[in-house]
């Protein structure tokens, strides 16, 4: 079933973007991380719509791709508010709060 | 004069509150383009959130709506609907009256953007409220969330609100990544988002597979509720954001994230194989919540920090509920609900101090709160009785709280949780003391604390709520209880 | 076989996949540390830092794309479906359009889209 395919790549890619988040620590590829696991969970929920021959995952992935969109504007903007003050971006750097 | 809604559309009924917000937030966001002085659209905002509870009271007057699904199935009318709402939209109105003298001083160039963001959030949160479809729920949650991101770094030349902003940013993402994976699973093995089908679906699905969804799904929401181990964003963000943001988040997005929890596993994960397995776990959280978060209080000296881990323990007295819903739902999930109000009404009380400090440019440290008594009574002694709620202690609305949990924790067969959550409360005594202590045996040199008349409007409202909502908490837990029975199940 | 066994075999795929890829890297990747080897190598135009590469405006223009275009696409469904929502169909597509345009107002007013 060619379906098996893209669910394995689903589970592939949101492992992958799972693994980035947590070793890089530039937030901007840990942004891009969260972007490919949102997409990971977009293929599911469009493979799984296929399978079960309704429509609800692919509404679901179309609006969340409009969520994904929004929340990089958001996430690149507080970014270039960072990248202003400092020479380079790193989530060991941004330490003026304790924890 | 009676006015009769028969003949209206209840479609059209049920989304009045959430739609006159709505018109609300974007009316105030042209006239932001078109107007010199900003301080009115304050008050016009204030305005849409009033307008919007009342159009919540007719919509949810008896026979208005008929219980059910409209719009597709995507908006429900329910108690549970109608009682989360209303709590929403209070939360809304507090936090805006108490940003009123704030915003202007510190955030002039943005002031009317933040009453938009809070707008635009609290829209979203209500639909995460009055939803039973994990597709509206979700898109509730990113408005939200969004819009808290931006609220968050709001001081856009204050490092440590950038940083807030950044931190609460990255956690909230990778939530909502692992949330919507869980749901993608939840769809794969039912077929459907809507919660009621997918629960009479699951019961063919296998387990392990389930289970791992399931899993998603609580760790995806223990982020947004900052329940430990996945609290570690917050006490950053509250520190790092604008005061008045800070109080905003620990009001009301945790409350619509709560609301989630209950909607998502009372309605579409209540089957019970998998029942018994999210109750302990969320009884560790619980567990695990309320420890890390009151012994970490305890060493605070920022208060807006200490309130962040205050919250992180009361995510775990509201987890006991949760956890106990799972085998006495009516008394679990009331308590929860009443809880929600509670909370929401004390904590009011208790950021409005902290931003009054703020607008007379002291800071929010322990130290700032010395001699508080001197500098203003009447604040002093409001604290006082808003932190007896916290603690829960009688006769204050925290300790009827704190009661119908610990009765729904006995009766779902977690005495262990409840006797638990006693000795936190106990524990909690600590740090709220050091407040008080600094507040009435410190002594000051510095002049009286001013607090402006929409701050006095907060507090009294806040004391005199946690007073009243107190005594009189029979009607609402009755409502808070029966939300449940209105579920369709 | 049960139906979803293949699920579980993907999910500890997925897991195997990641953690396999990096161990077999650190494994058999040949160690000869060089200071050059480290520099950004960029087409041999001379690298600068990251700071300054592209100015942020190019950014702002990029995210207002971004955002309208997703929002635009929105559009497609429904006009697809066009005669089978009927009115009710266009009142909700003028709704949605009003927000957008609300939307495109505020940055419009604001600045967003100077070249500065």
């Amino acid at each position: 079933m060619v379906e098996n395919g893209y669910l394995a790549l689903a589970a592939v890619l949101f492992a992958l973007g799972g693994v980035g988040v947590l070793l890089r620590r530039s937030p901007l590829i840990s942004l891009m991380c969260v972007e490919l696991m949102w997409n990971a969970a977009n293929l599911a929920f469009v493979t799984f719509a296929r399978m079960h021959g309704n429509m609800d995952g692919q509404v679901f992935a179309f609006l969340t791709i409009t969520v994904a969109a929004a929340e990089a504007a958001i996430g690149l903007a507080l970014i270039v508010l960072l990248f202003r003050r400092r020479e380079h971006v790193d989530v060991d750097d941004v330490h003026s709060l304790r924890g | 004069m009676p006015i009769d809604l028969s003949s209206v559309n209840p479609n059209l009924l049920i989304i009045l509150p959430p739609g006159v917000l709505a018109v609300f937030a974007l009316v105030v966001l042209v006239l932001d383009l078109y107007s010199q002085e900003k301080r009115w659209l304050a008050g016009l905002s204030l305005v849409g959130v009033l307008l919007s509870l009342v159009a919540l009271w007719f919509a949810s007057r008896p026979g208005a709506v008929p219980p059910g699904d409209y719009f597709g199935r995507m908006v429900t009318a329910d108690h549970f609907t109608f009682y989360m709402v209303a709590v929403l939209l209070v939360a809304a109105g507090l936090v805006i009256l108490f940003s009123m003298d704030w915003v202007p001083r510190r955030l002039p160039k943005v002031q009317v953007e933040y009453y938009e963001l809070v707008l635009f959030a609290t829209l979203g949160m209500m639909f995460m409220a009055a939803s039973r479809d994990v597709t509206l729920i979700y898109l509730g949650l990113e408005l939200s969330s969004q819009a808290s991101y931006i609220l968050a770094g709001l001081l856009r030349n204050d490092p440590r609100s950038n940083e807030a902003a950044l931190k609460y940013f990255l956690n909230g993402a990778l939530a909502s990544a692992v949330l919507l994976f869980g749901l993608s699973i939840l769809y794969g093995l039912t077929g459907t988002t809507y919660l009621p089908e997918m629960l009479v679906a699951l019961g063919q699905a296998p387990l392990p597979l389930l289970v791992t969804a399931m899993v998603f799904v609580i760790a995806g929401f223990g982020f947004k509720v900052a329940a430990a181990p996945f609290h570690l964003w917050a006490p950053d963000a509250y520190e790092g954001a604008p005061t008045p943001v800070s109080g905003f988040f620990s009001m009301a997005p945790k409350a619509a994230a709560w609301a989630a929890v209950l909607r998502v596993f009372l309605e579409g994960l209540s089957i019970p194989q998998v029942m018994d397995k999210w109750s302990v776990l969320y009884a560790v959280l619980s567990a695990s919540s309320m420890l890390i978060g009151n012994l970490t209080a305890l060493w605070q000296t920022n208060v807006k920090r200490m309130m962040a881990y205050s919250s992180v323990s009361h995510a775990g007295y509201i987890l006991v509920g949760v956890a106990a819903a799972a085998r006495a739902p009516e008394v679990g999930a009331g308590a929860v609900l009443f809880y929600l109000l509670s909370y929401i009404l004390t904590n009011a009380g208790i950021w409005a101090a902290l931003v009054a400090l703020e607008n007379q440019g002291e800071g929010t440290e322990m130290a700032d709160f010395r001699g508080l008594a001197q500098r203003n009574p009447a604040l002093a002694w409001s604290l006082l009785l808003l932190f007896v709620s916290l603690i829960g202690i009688p006769p204050t609305v925290g300790f009827f709280g704190k009661f119908f949990l610990f009765r729904a924790g006995v009766q779902a067969g977690y005495v262990w949780l409840a006797v638990l959550m006693a000795i936190n409360s106990a524990i909690s005594v600590g740090y709220y003391y050091a407040v008080v202590r600094n507040m009435f045996f410190e002594k000051t040199e510095k002049p009286r604390l001013e607090l402006g008349s929409s701050l006095q409007a907060v507090v009294a409202l806040s004391v005199l709520a946690v007073l009243v909502v107190g005594l009189g908490s029979s009607p609402v837990i009755q409502y808070a209880e029966a939300a449940l029975g209105l579920l369709g199940r | 076989m049960h139906p979803y066994l293949p699920l579980v075999i993907y999910a500890a795929l997925a897991l195997a996949v990641p953690v396999g890829i990096s161990i077999a890297i650190s494994l058999i990747t040949p160690k000869k540390p060089e200071p050059s080897k480290y520099l950004t190598y960029e087409s041999g135009h001379p690298t600068a830092p990251m700071l300054g590469r592209f100015p942020v405006k190019f950014y702002l223009v990029a995210m207002l794309f971004v955002i309208f275009d997703v929002e635009a696409a929105s559009f497609y469904p429904w006009a697809v479906n066009l005669r089978e929502l009927g009115v009710f169909g266009l009142v909700e597509a003028l709704v949605f359009l009003l927000v957008l345009a609300v939307g495109y107002a505020y940055v419009w007013k604001k600045g967003g889209f100077q070249w500065r």
